[in-house]
């Protein structure tokens, strides 16, 4: 395109004549303006949108910021927000009602310190008037419960006692005592939430109320109401009594004291009452604070008296609790699978110590438990030392996290091999535990081995009171039957 | 051509009124509710608005309707204009956008009486003249109408409705240099069209 056309186009276009406007157009344009021009409004109007709308964001940060404090205020110290209690009535431990489980955490915390109150003061003495709990009365006053009413006299106190101090920290293991038979005084306050508990209670099927927690059963605890009336006869919170399996391991707490009692009074125990599984449990005792969720821990070694199978122990630990337990134990886990492979190219035999399975299964977990499985294993002979024998894995889903972990261990015929005096102090006292309540059986070596060597562990560390024990029941026990029965029936 | 404005048709008037000459305080006055000072905004800009409309569609009737159309928009858009730009920039492209739509509109019944052409009104005009200037514009006006979106923006606001360049670009949000870019890439076009309808 040359200049010149160029030019020629802008001039065109540039100069080209325009009518002027119609006269009448001005008059036809103002008469369009608006009666009411100001723009004020408007932005005002906008403005204001706007600061409605920041208003409206804010509250809701605010209100999320306020659940979020009224949660954390309302856990506990260790952050817990979920019982228990809670879990198994919803059978599949899903906590729907979170509002339900946190007045849980608070009536088991009231039933807590009314327990450790009653324990302390004259049953004469008439109650104390307790102090106003703010948080308790948040909640209540969040559900819409109804107002307290006055305390209803000599209402049973709760019983949660405590595990008597043991002398030694790493063979602690919390105990809890059932509480003897107390009744629940009638409700005569906060019956909808009665009611629900007890719709919530009698709605989880039996089993699965069993089975929470290996086999502890869901409990019924009165709580003593407060003289202030801060929480009146209210429905119990949910207790469990310390459980009596896991994993299909029985864990029994009281074989222990039976069977000693038993044969320190001269009585000869039936063997077939006799649960090894329980003792060995008994003296595998509790595991050091975990610091994960849930701790899987195995060994194996030759067994304590010589020419028997070799012993490989399976202990799985959950974290503990930063406080002793008494009412409620918050899940460290769920939907929890334990499986002992045992590699038959390398085993010519195994042996359940006790009953059970190879594989079991817990749908909940809860802190501060522990659960040992024995298994006597005969590897086969010319085995190649890094021969895998047996190999556990143990899946769970962390309450904390909500993650699935698998835990996996493997199990070599170097360590199947290794002497049993070279073991842990754990494992040594479970497989003599295991040794000794074989011998009351009669399935195993004599008594008095196990004695002898209970004795040895017992002066190494003369504060172990397991040790202690075990030497001194597996040494009655050898006298009140004499020489034990050799071999063994598996 | 005593009564018919040129383009710019600003340029007449820039000696007594600064483009921008009160306009902010025009504009206070307008959002505070001032009747007058709309009126006198009126005054200052209908008949640009309506040039370029006249040029835009070549019915000057239509274009006073689209005028008064514009200025309706504009009331109710007046509280969201910044005032960043020119007032006249804002309401050309109010104007452009309304002749926009009305050829996009679904065609409306048209009366076989009306003109389609442009007629001027007045009639003191030489009508040789008129008419020769009248046919060379209509041809440029279609032609530029077959301009490409952009194109015929940039050509329409800046020799139809007056815009300086920087102003266009303020519109379209480019540089300068892409609207005079834009322009030579028009002309090219221009030329071609125009050639190929002598022809």
């Amino acid at each position: 395109m040359t200049q010149k056309k160029k030019a020629e186009l802008q001039r065109k276009l540039s100069i080209a004549p325009v009518p002027r406007p119609p006269d009448d157009l001005a008059g036809r344009i103002k008469a369009d303006i608006p009666e009411f021009l100001r723009t004020d409004h408007d932005r005002k109007r906008f403005s204001s949108s706007v600061a409605f709308s920041l208003r409206v964001a804010a509250s809701i940060l605010l209100v999320i910021t306020s659940a979020f404090l009224g949660i954390r205020l309302l856990s506990s110290p260790d952050g817990r927000l979920i019982t228990e209690s809670a879990a198994p009535a919803s059978a599949a431990f899903e906590m729907k009602d979170e509002q339900a489980a946190e007045v849980t955490v608070m009536i088991e915390e009231s039933a807590k310190k009314e327990a450790d109150a009653s324990t302390l003061r004259d049953v004469s003495t008439p109650p104390a008037p307790a102090p106003a709990l703010p948080r308790q009365l948040a909640v209540r006053e969040r559900l819409a419960l109804p107002p307290p009413t006055p305390a209803p006299p000599a209402a049973p106190p709760a019983r949660a006692e405590m595990a008597e101090p043991e002398s030694s920290v790493a063979a602690y293991r919390p105990r809890v005592v059932p509480p003897v038979a107390a009744p629940p005084p009638p409700a005569a306050a906060a019956p909808q939430l009665a009611a629900d508990l007890d719709k919530a209670s009698a709605d989880a099927p039996a089993e699965a109320r069993r089975s929470a927690i290996g086999g502890a059963s869901l409990r019924e605890v009165a709580v003593t109401p407060k003289s202030a009336g801060i929480l009146n006869t209210v429905h119990a919170g949910l207790s469990y009594e310390a459980p009596r399996a896991l994993f299909d391991v029985s864990i029994d707490p009281d074989e222990f004291d039976r069977l000693r009692k038993m044969v320190e009074s001269k009585t000869t125990p039936e063997p077939q009452s006799v649960n090894v599984e329980a003792l060995v449990n008994h003296f595998a005792g509790a595991g050091l604070a975990s610091r994960q969720d849930v701790a899987l821990e195995v060994e194996a070694s030759l067994a304590p008296i010589p020419d028997s199978p070799a012993m490989l122990r399976v202990t799985i630990d959950t974290a503990s609790l930063p406080e002793e337990p008494a009412g409620s134990r918050p899940p460290a886990a769920t939907d929890a699978t334990l499986e002992i492979e045992i590699r038959d190219t390398a085993v010519a035999g195994y042996s359940i110590v006790g009953s059970g399975e190879l594989k079991a299964g817990e749908r909940i977990l809860l802190k501060g438990a522990s659960v040992t499985r024995l298994i006597e294993l005969t590897v086969k002979p010319g085995l190649e030392r890094s021969r895998e024998v047996a190999r556990v894995t143990l899946r769970y889903r962390s309450v904390r996290t909500g993650r699935e972990v698998v835990l996996s261990r493997s199990v070599l015929a170097r360590d199947v091999a290794g002497p049993w005096t070279a073991a842990t102090r754990r494992h040594r006292l479970a497989t003599l535990g295991a040794m000794w309540g074989e011998s009351l059986q009669g399935t195993a070596s004599s008594g008095e081995e196990v004695a002898r060597k209970a004795a040895n562990l017992s002066s190494e560390e003369p504060e172990d009171a397991r040790a202690r024990e075990l030497a001194a029941a597996a040494t009655a026990s050898s006298r009140l039957r004499g020489a034990g029965p050799t071999g063994s029936a598996r | 051509m005593a009564k018919v404005a040129h383009f710019p048709v600003r340029l007449a008037e820039a000696e007594e009124k600064p483009p921008r000459a009160g306009e902010r305080q025009l504009l206070e006055a307008i959002r505070a509710g001032d009747r007058a000072a709309a009126e006198e905004m009126v005054e200052r800009t209908y008949s640009a608005v309506f040039a370029s409309l006249c040029r835009l569609c070549s019915d000057c009737d239509l274009a006073a309707d689209l005028t008064q159309e514009t200025y309706q928009k504009a009331w109710a858009a007046l509280p969201k204009f910044d005032g960043r730009s020119q007032l006249f920039t804002w309401l050309y492209r109010i104007a452009y956008t309304t002749f926009l739509n009305h050829v996009r509109r679904p065609r409306r019944t048209r009366s076989l009486d009306e003109p389609d052409s442009v007629e001027p009104r007045d009639d003191s005009a030489p009508i040789d003249q008129v008419l020769a200037d009248s046919e060379e514009s209509e041809r440029l006006r279609v032609a530029v109408l077959r301009l490409p979106d952009d194109l015929r923006f940039t050509v329409t606001a800046h020799f139809w409705g007056g815009l300086a360049v920087r102003e266009v670009a303020e519109i379209e949000k480019i540089t300068t240099v892409a609207i005079r870019k834009r322009l030579h890439k028009a002309f090219t076009m221009l030329e071609a069209m125009m050639d190929e309808e002598v022809r």
